[in-house]
C-alpha cells in the first residue's frame, strides 16, 4: 500500500486508483488460477505457495499488511556484483554436486527464498527520469508479446499435461516440459550450468523495477 | 506425437529467443525485456508474482521429485 502512488517514471501520468487496483487484481488471479491448477495435478505444496502468494498480495491491497520495509537506491557496486557472482557459481556447483531432491538443494532453494523475500517486498524509490515517450509504442509492443508467448507456452504445458492423464497409455507422448527437463537435471554438469542459469535470472530479476 | 509436443516447447522458446535479439537490432519497435521488467515490476505485486514464478521453478525441479 505504501507505495501505492510511487515509483512512475516522471513525466507519465500516474494510472488511476481503479487502473492500479485492477492491474493488483490480475496478479492475484494469476496466482489463484496457478494454485487451482496445481490442486488439480495433484501437488498440494505448490498449491499452498501460490494460494499463500496470492492472499499476501489481497492482504497488502486492502492495507491489513504493513511491513516497513525499503529498498535503498544507491547504485551497484562492482564488489557487489562480484560478490553476487561468487555465491552464484558456489550455490551451482554445490547443487551440481549433491544428490538431486536432497537436503541441501532444499536448503539452498528456501534460503534463497527467505533472502530474496524482503528484497521483493520493500518499497522502490520514485524514479528521476523517464523513458522518452516514443518507447511507448515499443514498450507496449514488447509488453504483449512477451505476455503472448509465455501465456502460449503455459497453455501448451497445461493440453500437455491434460492429454498425458486423460489418454492412458498416451503418457510418453504428451510430456510436461519438466518431464523433458529431468533427465538433463539429472546429469551433475547438465544440473550446474541450468542451476547457474536460474540463479542468474533471479538476480537479474530482483535488480529490475529499481530507478537508476 | 511425443516430437510434436516438444517442438511446441522448442518453437515458444525460439519465439522468446527471437523478441530478445529484435529488441537488440530495434529497440524503438520491440523494447528490450529488461526495459519492460524496469517499468512493470515498479508495482509490488508484479515484482512478488514475477519473482515468485522464477523461485518456484528452482522448486519444483530442485526441491521435489516427478511425481511416479
Amino acid at each position: 500500500m505504501a507505495e501505492r502512488e510511487r515509483a512512475l517514471p516522471a513525466g507519465r501520468s500516474a494510472p488511476s486508483a481503479r487502473v492500479l487496483a485492477l492491474t493488483r487484481l490480475a496478479w492475484v488471479a494469476v496466482l489463484v488460477v496457478t494454485a487451482v491448477f496445481h490442486v488439480v495435478r495433484g501437488a498440494p505444496v505448490d498449491a499452498w505457495i501460490y494460494g499463500l502468494g496470492a492472499a499476501v498480495l489481497v492482504l497488502d491491497q486492502v492495507g491489513w499488511l504493513r511491513i516497513p520495509l525499503r529498498l535503498r537506491t544507491d547504485r551497484e557496486t562492482l564488489s557487489r556484483r562480484i560478490l553476487a557472482g561468487v555465491l552464484i557459481a558456489v550455490a551451482a556447483l554445490t547443487v551440481a554436486v549433491t544428490p538431486l531432491y536432497g537436503p541441501t538443494d532444499t536448503a539452498i532453494v528456501v534460503g534463497l527464498g527467505v533472502l530474496v523475500l524482503p528484497v521483493v517486498w520493500a518499497d522502490r524509490a520514485a524514479a528521476t527520469g523517464a523513458p522518452p515517450l516514443s518507447t511507448t509504442h515499443a514498450l507496449r509492443r514488447a509488453a504483449i508479446l512477451w505476455s503472448a508467448v509465455i501465456a502460449a507456452g503455459c497453455l501448451w504445458e497445461i493440453a500437455a499435461f491434460f492429454l498425458g492423464r486423460d489418454l492412458p497409455g498416451r503418457e510418453q507422448d504428451f510430456p510436461a516440459l519438466s518431464d523433458l527437463l529431468d533427465p538433463v537435471l539429472a546429469w551433475q554438469p547438465a544440473r550446474g550450468v541450468l542451476v547457474a542459469l536460474w540463479l542468474l535470472g533471479g538476480y537479474a530479476l530482483v535488480r529490475r523495477g529499481r530507478t537508476r | 506425437m511425443r516430437d510434436v509436443t516438444t517442438a511446441g516447447f522448442v518453437v515458444c522458446g525460439l519465439l522468446l529467443a527471437a523478441l530478445v535479439v529484435q529488441a537488440r537490432i530495434a529497440p524503438r519497435t520491440v523494447a528490450r525485456l529488461s526495459t519492460v521488467l524496469d517499468l512493470v515490476m515498479t508495482d509490488r505485486a508484479a515484482r512478488f508474482t514475477i519473482v515468485l514464478f522464477w523461485w518456484w521453478i528452482g522448486w519444483h525441479f530442485l526441491v521435489v521429485p516427478p511425481q511416479p
